[in-house]
């Protein structure tokens, strides 16, 4: 399993919903972050719920966001207001949008 | 599903994924847990020690997160791990449904004629939003340890645990 992201590197979290255990927040979907931490790999939680092996393992992410566009305007945040979660590599791309940007 | 669960729950996220919904204020205050409580918990324990343990706590999590919106609001922490001892107990075949429903049975009936205290009505058949998902036993080895205590203790807003 080759580690997709650095730390530094921006990210958008998969606007994806589907049945099953789901590791990502529904309000961290479709959001910008930039990587904090490489947690190391990891049997897939999504697959152990279901009594599977869980294998290959998939890379654990620690990945922080901006309040401001987490909450889409609803309260006052500023830019160095954030939040950081884990993030499993399956739900990461690559931001390459906003690479080139101010983003922090 | 419930119309009657008070939050607004897109038909796409799970009730159990609550991160930004309105929510009201927070009680923060600690309380002494009850004899039930402190009894789940203990089952729970037991029945997740290692190295043969039934189920792993994401199994534990996707049962919860199945209970039925109205369900899992209306529940309590250790309610919902009754629920989820249940159906694992039921899922990974160490004992049937209709063993389950005799002992509540037998439970009810007890409480009835000694009279000493209502019977367990929080125990149950949690209703589900689909059948439990049938699958292997539970592996004998032991899982990785997961990277929570690196990480969740600082995770804001939407935590899930």
């Amino acid at each position: 399993m080759s580690t997709r992201f650095k730390a530094g590197d921006k990210v958008v979290v998969k606007n994806e919903y589907r049945p099953g255990h789901l590791r990502t927040p529904a309000y961290l979907r479709g959001k910008h972050g930039v990587i904090l931490r490489d947690y190391g790999a990891w049997p897939n939680p999504e697959e152990l719920a279901y009594g599977k092996d869980g294998l290959p393992a998939k890379t654990n992410y620690w990945v922080q966001f901006r309040m401001d566009e987490i909450w889409g305007g609803n309260g006052s945040y500023g830019p160095n207001d954030t939040v950081a979660a884990e993030i499993y590599e399956q739900w990461l791309d690559p931001d390459s949008v906003s690479a080139g940007k101010s983003r922090r | 599903m419930s119309s009657s669960v008070s939050r607004g729950i897109s038909k796409k996220r799970g009730v159990h994924d609550m991160g930004g919904e309105p929510a009201g204020p927070v009680d923060t205050h600690e309380h002494t847990p009850t004899l039930t409580e402190r009894r789940i918990d203990a089952m729970m324990q037991l029945l997740r020690a290692q190295p043969n343990a039934f189920w792993r706590t994401d199994e534990n999590r996707r049962t919860i997160e199945a209970l039925a919106p109205q369900t899992y609001m209306d529940s309590g922490y250790y309610e919902k791990w009754a629920y989820a001892m249940r159906g694992l107990l039921v899922e990974k075949g160490v004992v049937t449904e209709a063993e389950v429903a005799k002992r509540l049975a037998e439970v009810k009936a007890r409480f009835k004629t000694s009279g000493k205290a209502k019977p367990a009505a929080k125990a149950a058949k949690p209703k589900t939003d689909k059948p439990a998902t049938k699958s292997a036993p539970a592996a004998k080895s032991a899982a990785k340890p997961k990277p929570a205590a690196k990480g969740k203790a600082g995770q804001a807003k939407g935590s899930k645990a």
